[in-house]
């Protein structure tokens, strides 16, 4: 890992508008992503967390430029990437993959996988027709799979199986940077370690850049380097792995970790795990929109939204903390 | 661009084109889809009717029958019967016949005259008077002569008796014809307005999933509010219109065809709507596909996404909607000619067929079984194959 900087979010905000009537009057939106802020180091696995509907994937998604951000700039590798538009946005995805949750949706099942698998050379114009075919089976066989499988619908295999062809897929032109969203949520258990050992080997075969999305903190702690968390929009706590699962320091990673259940640890931390629903994203709690759930709040967090602060970056956007009082 | 530095392939590009083709998609569905036994027999029935609806003007030419040809003298004949034309119809054909062959007219004149064959009252043409006997009466008297007049002549009465299969109808016309040519147009419009509103709800359906907003919204409120008409009172309303005042339709329309034009439209006026809805379906959802998205941050063009994901996913439904829609549309021509709303005779279409014999139901029964049958086929025959395309083109139940 090095400290160079590949992807820089700043202050980015994916509304999604609610529009009613016949005319389709703009009555309000869905905070999805609410000023989020986040540097990813080349050759790192970033984990996000956080509970259902908190707006991981909207965030990866707007990263990617699935979706256009509402507000704020991302930069890839110092470059612009929001400002970018039509033919040099198409040219420049290449760089940043994506590989999806539900591994039965991400494959077009009218195509076979060397259909699928040869399309990212057919987009970009790479390689020799004839020379394809051969590329198409060595990925396969990056990921695991067998040369026979090229003429296979994507029907005839596994859970496990698609989700390698989607990882296949997204390292077939090189990107520096691939953003995984719950790529193992899907999968059995015995299935996900291998799926998982599989990210990381070519992780170091290519020296790639992962964002880790997923609501399994296990699965975090396994894979990733470092670990934000994110409530309602926002990332609430960010920090290496071992600061962030040795010493939590937001309530709400406290209690995200309480409900890990570990070996020889019993029941004694339930008590801190979490109560309530989370609150919509449509209207947020004023202040810190974690406060109306949260076991240790004080008079401020329902007034004042806390900012990320802190130093050796572990930062942690709680009143708790804030040394001054405004 | 570098290629990624992947492992070197274990195989050679010979190896990789000797590996097991892929199956194309079509045949999964071909194969899928006769395992649907109904669907089959659906599919034959139609492929049948087809044929006979193409044929029929080949099939009148050989059986010498004629769609529009009245004898009142042969009217509601049972099936299996034989027609005999009037005196008067005996009469026009034999006087036409004499002004063709002068000759063998005076000579067969003669040749009655002859061995008596008529005792001819005064004035009377003998030659007339023998022709229009009962044609068994004639064709025994002529029966052992042989001669260039009388073979001629044993030509044309034969034409004088007509064979009918299915009857006649209440002005003498072959049954069996009328449900051919029928077939024609029943099937006619009713796949004709099957692809032409599978088409508009394409077209309505892929604007408004694709640009959404308040395109969509417009579009979708039009589709709901015809959704929501009456269809019957509403269609024979419409069917009572005078399209003919409108100078864009008249160009289109003969008086011959004008009922079937305008049947046409009408009835893919208020059949696209269902199509429409499935395609916009489709669409917004397919938008949201991972595939697609995965598509997309490939780098693939917006027409690369339509042409290779979105259209091959939309085709198959819109397949199985124009199935089912042909058998509503036969059903919906059927209904408004039954009115005496759609296709108006003399042109022959089922439901006006029915029409006709709505008085007769219970004298004449066969005249209201046959075209009820030939619509109960032909609709039940599109739903099953609908059914089973349906079955087939779900990439959920492919197995192999
Ligand atoms: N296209 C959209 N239009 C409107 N609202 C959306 C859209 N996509 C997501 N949302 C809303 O944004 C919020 C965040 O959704 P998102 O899918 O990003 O959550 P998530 O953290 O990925 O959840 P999960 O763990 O269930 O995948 C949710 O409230 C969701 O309803
Ligand atoms: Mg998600």
């Amino acid at each position: 890992m090095s400290n160079e900087i590949i992807l820089d979010a700043k202050n980015v905000k994916k509304y999604f508008p609610i529009k009613k009537g016949l005319l389709l009057r703009h009555v309000g939106d869905v905070k999805a992503v609410d000023d989020v802020t986040l540097t990813v180091r080349k050759g790192e696995s970033l984990g996000l967390v956080g509970e259902s509907g908190c707006g991981k994937s909207t965030l990866g998604r707007t990263l990617i430029r699935l979706y256009d951000p509402t507000a704020g700039s991302i930069q890839f590798k110092g470059e612009d990437f929001v400002a970018l538009k039509g033919e040099a946005l198409r040219l420049k995805r290449k760089n940043i993959q994506m590989i999806f949750q539900d591994p039965y949706a991400s494959l077009d099942p009218r195509m076979t996988i060397g259909q699928i698998l040869r399309q990212p050379f057919e987009i970009h114009n790479i390689l020799e027709p004839s020379q394809r075919d051969k590329k198409v089976v060595e990925l396969l066989e990056t990921v695991g799979l067998k040369a026979s499988h090229i003429n296979r619908y994507p029907h005839e295999f596994s859970g496990g199986q698609r989700q390698r062809i989607c990882i296949a897929r997204a390292i077939a032109l090189e990107p520096e940077l691939i953003i995984c969203d719950e790529p193992v949520s899907a999968l059995d258990v015995s299935i996900q370690a291998q799926i998982l050992n599989l990210l990381k080997d070519l992780q170091k075969k290519f020296n790639l850049t992962y964002i880790f999305i997923s609501h399994d903190l296990s699965v975090i702690e396994h894979f990733c380097d470092r670990v934000a968390v994110m409530y309602l929009g926002k990332i609430v706590e960010i920090g290496s792995r071992d600061e962030l699962f040795k010493s939590p320091q937001h309530p709400y990673t406290q209690a995200l970790l309480a409900a890990i259940p570990r070996i020889g640890e019993g029941k004694k931390k339930i008590k801190k795990s979490l109560t309530g629903e989370v609150p919509s994203p449509i209207n947020p709690p004023s202040g810190c929109a974690f406060h109306p759930r949260c076991s240790q709040k004080i008079d401020i967090c329902s007034k004042k939204l806390p900012q990320l602060a802190g130093s050796n970056g572990h930062q942690k956007a709680c009143w708790l903390y804030e040394s001054e009082t405004p | 661009m570098a290629i990624p530095q992947t492992n070197e392939s274990s195989l050679t590009q010979g190896q990789i084109n000797q590996l097991e083709k892929a199956t194309p998609f079509w045949k999964i569905i071909f194969n899928q889809f006769i395992e649907h036994k109904m669907a089959v027999a659906g599919s034959i029935v139609i492929l049948i009717f087809v044929i006979i609806a193409l044929g029929a003007d080949i099939i009148s030419s050989i059986t010498g029958l004629d769609p529009q040809k009245q004898n009142v003298s042969a009217r509601y004949l049972a099936p299996f019967s034989t027609s005999e034309f009037s005196m008067d119809m005996k009469e026009n054909e034999i006087e036409k016949w004499s002004e063709k062959n002068p000759e063998l007219a005076v000579e067969l004149s003669n040749f009655i005259k002859e061995k008596s064959l008529f005792s001819a009252t005064d004035g009377q043409n003998p030659l007339i008077g023998f022709g229009t006997q009962d044609v068994s009466v004639v064709t025994a008297a002529i029966a052992s002569e042989n001669s260039a007049s009388i073979n001629s002549f044993k030509e044309l009465t034969k034409t004088f008796t007509t064979k009918h299969w299915f009857g006649t109808d209440e002005v003498g016309r072959d049954v069996l014809i009328r449900l051919i040519y029928g077939t024609r147009v029943s099937m006619g419009v009713g796949v004709m307005v099957a692809i032409a509103s599978a088409l508009i709800g394409l077209l309505v359906g892929s604007v408004a999933g694709f640009y959404g907003g308040r395109i969509d919204t417009a579009l979708m409120r039009i589709t709901d509010a015809l959704l929501s008409l009456p269809l019957v009172p509403v269609l024979i309303v419409l069917a009572a219109v005078d399209l003919q005042k409108l100078p864009a339709i008249k160009a289109l329309m003969r008086p011959d065809n004008e009922s079937i034009v305008k049947m046409f439209i009408i009835l893919c006026f208020f059949s696209w709507m269902t199509v429409a809805r499935l395609v916009r379906g489709s669409i917004l959802s397919l938008r949201e596909r991972e595939f697609v998205l995965a598509a997309k941050t490939l780098g693939a063009k917006d027409s690369t996404i339509i042409i290779k994901h979105m259209f091959p996913n939309v085709i198959a439904p819109m397949l199985v909607a124009i199935s089912l829609g042909v058998g509503n549309s036969i059903l919906f021509e059927a209904a408004l000619s039954f009115l005496g709303l759609g296709i108006m005779p003399p042109t022959a279409s089922w439901g006006n067929m029915l029409n006709n014999a709505q008085e007769v139901i219970y004298k004449n029964m066969w005249l209201t079984i046959l075209p009820g049958i030939m619509i109960l086929l032909t609709t039940i025959s599109f739903n099953f194959v609908g059914d089973g395309l349906q079955d087939a083109v779900d990439p959920k139940s492919i197995r192999r």
